[in-house]
């Protein structure tokens, strides 16, 4: 009985008590569109921790030494981020569809402008976009995979100047467009893609080109070209193209993650500013195909990019991209076609903007059996060092430099 | 404040009642035997009209009796008579229990069937609870609104009338509790009839076993069973009602039974049609992260916004025919329900994902047969044996030609669906088989056994109508197959004052997923059947002593399974994606309780506390929605310590009041590595602190001789709780689910003996903005009127 006495006003205060507490806040703020954004570090992680999972926009001062944790800071999100630029992120609203332009600082993010997106459809894996200028944003997508559409938005104003279909001609008969990827170089649009057949989504032996006029979205020519296929899908996770000195480089990568197609090259090819077709003079394949599977564009600058190569031996299930050590880092020089591989030991990461270039100088960040580590590489010089570690997180989707 | 004034003007009425009731006599107290109180025993006044039964408690009263002599009888099967004199004054509350002595002669023929449901419940050492629903026949609630006053039970609706709802009960939820109606598993029933639609008119009382769950329900139940139990003695009644409300809400229902006493030819049906606009109110609420967004004249403003795409309707109809009290059958009966389902889809998994023309068609259909046997081959054993098949069908329409926002319409949308990235009329075909057959011994006065076997098998296909979409993941039937065998044994010890019963439990699982999608190495995508096939083993025991006559403690564990259910391992097809990849759930339960009753004069008081724990791994929780879908997963290991607690008091049938109060407290044990995130933490997403407080307080005669006045108050308070990790990410970013306080009300008049019923009811009276789920507000106040009648 003894028990019982105590417990009663032992629940009977938790009742009160909770009654009277009151502790209300929110995720998000408002603000008007010309604050200047409040940011509190330089550096934006954007992590996936617990189970069940949640995102998190975790910001650091340094990406070179020291210690990060979620323990206490960072903002639980619900926004997604499709890109940043000069401090802010844009990114959708997936609850309601809008597009949303915010800031984040370890505390709550907040919210610039929110504008309703209906002009195009949207979704994480049939869209991509393009920085035309540091104003301008451009959004591309593919209705249900059969129909481009573009959407340009005025990032100062928050609001999409204009907006409506490219009209790629050529979609086969029971095929949808795939493995979209994109450059702009003065005012022409280069976007390559493959198709790939309804009936068991394996993508055809071609890999083509459209290029068409900006801002008008017209004037579409389309090429094939049947050397390689399946340019690398998912651009909105991560990386797949660059312009160096006017060549737009593209990667054919028909990984396992996203095709069934097989003993397809792995490797990079290119277009040349002005031009309609794929450079039929120029292919550098990157892997042994059947060994190694290559994924992921990142420029670093003097023709050189930082590619992922996974052991495909290694690859037995989906889970093996983002729960596998099984991806080595390699620097690639497009003009002269050789590759190092980076001191980074086996990584995971496989579908994630991980790598950031920030004046000259390349951050990794790189899930290894040793834990989450900011990798520096200094391209000039080859040395790799360990920086930032990150604990207690499951995985990393994004690195930015926020400030 | 205001609580307290309720309190003062509660008390000031009690006061001027019993002023009134000054000239009859009542008489109340307890029947029992020399052990435990007998529910269902008749108590008469010899030579006159008057009589009545014992409730759950054993606890009788008689009122409205004149002055002057009197013989009482108390009577029950399987005990002798006993009758007292007494002399009744004006006014007078005479306590009268009586102690009835055990007929041996007669009891042998009775064996274990023959004591009440009830009565059985006590005496076990399991965690449970009884809702007798006929003290709700007059209100508007359903069955979850029942349950939710409960200790120890939250029920998260999503929405208004029949929106999805998660039940838990003692920190474990959702599938992880099973339901029953009449010991039927109730998973299988589809939509249509669940208990969030279920009248409570349609049964008569609900068995809430916490926990641990007794071998003859068959069932993998991890956290607890509720068992809707109908009314199976009264052999002749109707009862009918029709209520109309807020959101153009309207509910009828009507059931019955008749038992020819010649033939033994017995005759049940009961129906229920449900139907609401649910166009209640979404109130922006950007504090705590739930606005309501309008887009309009292209921009994004937030303002209040009415539901306009929720409308729900369901029809129920059930019939069961057969005999009773054959010399080859205490009961055979075969059954037909038939339910209907039309529900539109407002939502996603959150209120800001609208959709303005999806919708869901539902047809149910389930033919049963009951077998029910006392001495079945030999004497002492019982043989309760029920088979039945369910046929569900339902189609899933997303095929809206526009985008929709809480502005209503919006932008034209010509190849995308709502929900799905194509536009699709799905259909779903689930089928179920289940078959229970119950065998319980007697050994002897004693000792007893009960052997427990329940097969079930369902399937669920799917065919899609406009053929966009590529991969139907349901074109080959997916199948659960489940055959759980369990055992009991019983003991009464030291003059039946201790009971102890262990029980052990197979669970045999298998599934069958065909073309499930994985990757080969170097041979990319591969579709291949996949089969799981899997066999666990359960245990455990329940105990109970009596310390003394009115007061016991009672201690139950167990070593249970969860088998994973259809929707966690499939999906549903419109906001749940498929997880071939999960294990089914284990926890050792642990519940310790007391009890202790107290009668004086009309005061009654009954106490109940009791603490619980639960180790349970693999645990499968539902994600947190980020985007259309989310999936359920694993996780870890969760330990849940709680406990509950009520205390109920009553004075003559005058007044009735209860409060309850459940904490638990469960943290995240974390998965193979040791300092991973969030460890320790508070399993998120879940209420933790939570009560209820009701009274109830009522007059005999006050209006007319043989009616009713009755008042009911209830509160229901939930904490508020944290929508991820508590220790990751910035506090301010962690988005909560706001406490609640919701207030609601009735009055109900009944006359000529409870024939005719009249009742008004409102639900969260104060018109608080409620949530059970992050971005998913409930509705605002309602209002309800409801006629019944009902004879016997």
């Amino acid at each position: 009985m003894l028990k019982a006495n105590k417990l009663f006003p032992l629940l009977a205060s938790a009742i009160i008590i909770s009654g009277l507490s009151s502790c209300k806040k929110s995720e998000t703020n408002t603000s008007t569109p010309d604050e200047k954004p409040v940011t509190e570090s330089t550096y934006s992680l954007r992590v996936s921790a617990g189970n069940p999972a949640a995102e998190y926009l975790l910001q650091v001062g340094s990406l070179t030494s020291g210690t990060a944790n979620l323990l206490g800071i960072g903002v639980g999100t619900n926004l997604t981020t499709i890109t940043t630029k000069n401090g802010f992120y844009y990114g959708r609203n997936d609850d309601t569809g809008n597009l949303v332009k915010y800031t984040s600082n370890n505390k709550v993010n907040t919210i610039v402008k929110e504008i309703p997106f209906t002009q195009i459809s949207w979704a994480y894996y049939s869209s991509f976009y393009k920085w035309k200028d540091d104003k301008t944003l451009i959004l591309f997508s593919s209705n249900a995979s059969i129909q481009f559409e573009y959407a340009i938005l005025n990032v100062e104003t928050m609001t999409i100047t204009s907006s409506g279909k490219i009209n790629v001609p050529g979609l086969l008969k029971d095929h949808y467009f795939w493995g979209y990827g994109a450059t702009i170089v003065d005012n022409k649009i280069n976007l390559t893609y493959t198709q790939n057949a309804n009936a068991g989504d394996l993508p055809v032996d071609t890999t083509y080109l459209a290029t068409f006029d900006y801002p008008a979205m017209n004037n579409i020519k389309v090429t094939k070209d049947t050397r390689f296929t399946l340019p690398e899908h998912y651009s909105l996770n991560m990386s797949n193209s660059f312009v160096d000195n006017g060549i737009s480089y593209f990667m054919a990568s028909p990984n396992t993650w996203t095709t069934d197609v097989k003993n397809k090259p792995f490797g990079i090819f290119r277009v040349k500013s002005g031009a309609t077709q794929i450079d039929p003079d120029y292919f550098y394949e990157l892997t042994e195909r059947t060994k190694e599977e290559a994924l992921g564009l990142f420029y670093i600058g003097n023709g050189k990019a930082i590619v992922k190569v996974l052991d495909r031996s290694q690859i037995v299930n989906w889970e093996s991209y983002t729960k596998s050590y099984i991806m080595d880092y390699y620097v690639v020089d497009v003009v002269n076609k050789t590759k190092t591989k980076l001191n980074i030991p086996k990584s995971m990461f496989g579908f994630s903007e991980d790598v950031l270039l920030e004046d000259g100088k390349v951050s990794i960040a790189a899930k290894t059996t040793d834990g989450v580590f900011v990798y520096q590489y200094n391209p000039a010089t080859s040395v790799i060092t360990k920086g930032l570690k990150i604990e207690g997180i499951n995985s990393l989707s994004r690195l930015d430099k926020i400030k | 404040m205001s609580f307290r004034k309720i309190l003062l003007s509660l008390a000031i009425t009690f006061l001027s009642f019993t002023a009134f009731a000054q000239k009859s006599a009542i008489i109340s107290g307890y029947i029992k035997d020399s052990t435990a109180v007998i529910p269902g025993a008749s108590v008469v006044l010899k030579n006159t009209k008057t009589g009545t039964v014992s409730n759950t408690d054993g606890y009788y009263e008689l009122t409205q009796i004149p002055p002057g002599n009197y013989v009482v009888i108390a009577s029950y099967m399987g005990y002798i008579s006993t009758t007292k004199q007494i002399a009744l004054k004006s006014g007078q509350q005479l306590s009268l229990s009586f102690t009835l002595k055990k007929n041996f002669q007669e009891l042998d023929n009775v064996a274990i069937t023959g004591k009440t449901k009830s009565q059985e419940l006590k005496e076990s050492g399991f965690a449970v609870n009884t809702i007798d629903l006929k003290k709700f026949a007059n209100t508007t609630a359903d069955l979850n609104q029942v349950l939710n006053r409960t200790s120890g039970i939250k029920i998260r609706e999503q929405g208004g009338m029949g929106s999805d709802f998660k039940f838990a009960m003692n920190g474990l939820s959702g599938k992880q509790v099973k339901f029953f109606l009449d010991g039927i598993p109730m998973e299988t029933f589809g939509t249509a009839m669940s208990l969030n639609n279920i009248p409570v008119n349609l049964a008569e009382r609900i068995e809430i076993y916490k926990g641990v769950v007794p071998v003859e329900l068959g069932s993998d139940a991890l956290g607890g069973a509720i068992n809707i139990v109908t009314d199976q003695h009264t052999k002749k009644f109707l009862d009918a009602s029709f209520s109309y409300g807020s959101f153009n809400t309207s509910r009828a229902a009507l059931s019955g039974r008749y038992t020819a006493d010649k033939t033994g030819l017995i005759f049940n049906f009961s129906g229920y049609h449900n139907y609401s606009d649910n166009d209640y109110l979404m109130r922006n609420n950007p504090k705590y992260g739930a606005p309501i967004q309008v887009n309009e004249n292209g921009e994004t403003v937030q303002k209040d916004a009415y539901r306009f795409h929720d409308a729900y309707k369901t029809t129920m109809g059930q019939f069961d025919v057969g005999v009773i009290n054959k010399s080859w059958a205490d009961q055979l009966t075969l059954g037909f329900i038939y339910s209907s389902l039309y529900k539109e889809i407002q939502t996603g998994a959150s209120q800001n994902i609208v959709y303005g023309g999806v919708n869901n068609r539902e047809h149910f259909f389930m033919p049963s047969l009951k077998y029910r046997k006392k001495d079945f081959l030999i004497k002492g054993l019982s043989l309760n044996t029920t088979a039945s098949y369910s046929s569900t069908q339902y189609k899933v329409t997303d095929t809206a030609s526009h985008k929709y926002g809480w502005g209503g319409i919006g932008a034209p949308e010509l190849i995308a669906g709502e929900i799905g990235g194509v536009k699709t009329i799905t259909r779903f075909k689930n089928n179920a088989t289940t078959i229970r057959a119950n065998f319980a011994y007697e050994i002897d006065a004693h000792q007893s056994l009960n052997l427990n076997y329940t097969y079930s098998h369902f399937a669920r296909s799917s065919k899609e109508d406009i053929g966009k979409l590529q991969n139907n993941p349901f074109a080959v039937p997916n199948t659960i197959t489940k055959n759980i065998l369990g055992l009991a044994y019983q003991n009464n010890l030291l003059n039946n004052r201790l009971t102890i019963t262990p029980f052990a439990k197979y669970y045999g699982y298998s599934a069958f997923v065909p073309d499930a999608l994985s990757l080969g190495a170097g041979n990319g995508w591969t579709k291949e059947d996949s089969r799981i096939n899997q066999n666990n083993f359960g245990y455990g025991i329940a105990t109970r002593f009596k310390i003394i006559e009115n007061a016991g403690i009672k201690a139950s564990y167990e070593n249970a399974y969860r088998l994973q259910e259809p929707d966690e391992l499939f999906g549903d097809g419109i906001t749940v994606a498929a997880n071939s990849a999960l294990k089914p759930e284990k926890s050792k339960n642990i519940n310790a309780g007391l009890y202790y009753n107290y009668q004086h004069n009309a005061h009654r008081i009954a106490v109940e506390a009791s603490y619980f724990y639960r180790d349970a791994k693999d645990f499968i929780l539902m994600g947190v929605p980020s985007g259309k879908f989310t999936v359920y997963s694993n996780v870890g290991k969760t330990k849940i310590k709680g406990v509950e607690a009520e205390i109920r008091y009553s004075y003559s049938q005058l007044l009735e009041a209860s409060v309850n109060a459940s904490y638990e407290n469960a943290r995240n044990l974390g998965e193979t590595q040791a300092g991973g995130p969030a460890i320790n933490d508070r399993i998120p997403n879940q209420p933790w602190i939570y009560g209820n407080a009701n009274i109830g307080i009522g007059k005999n005669d006050l209006i007319g001789k043989h009616s009713r006045l009755q008042f009911n108050w209830s509160t229901q308070y939930v904490h508020w709780f944290y929508l991820r990790w508590e220790s990751l990410g910035s506090k301010e970013s962690n988005n909560q689910i706001p406490s609640q306080l919701i207030h609601n009300a009735s009055l109900s008049y009944s006359f000529m003996d409870g024939k005719y019923n009249i009742s008004a009811e409102s639900f969260n009276l104060t018109n608080v903005i409620a949530y059970d789920n992050f971005r998913l507000q409930k509705p605002g106040r309602s209002v309800f009127l409801k006629l019944r009648y009902f004879i016997k």
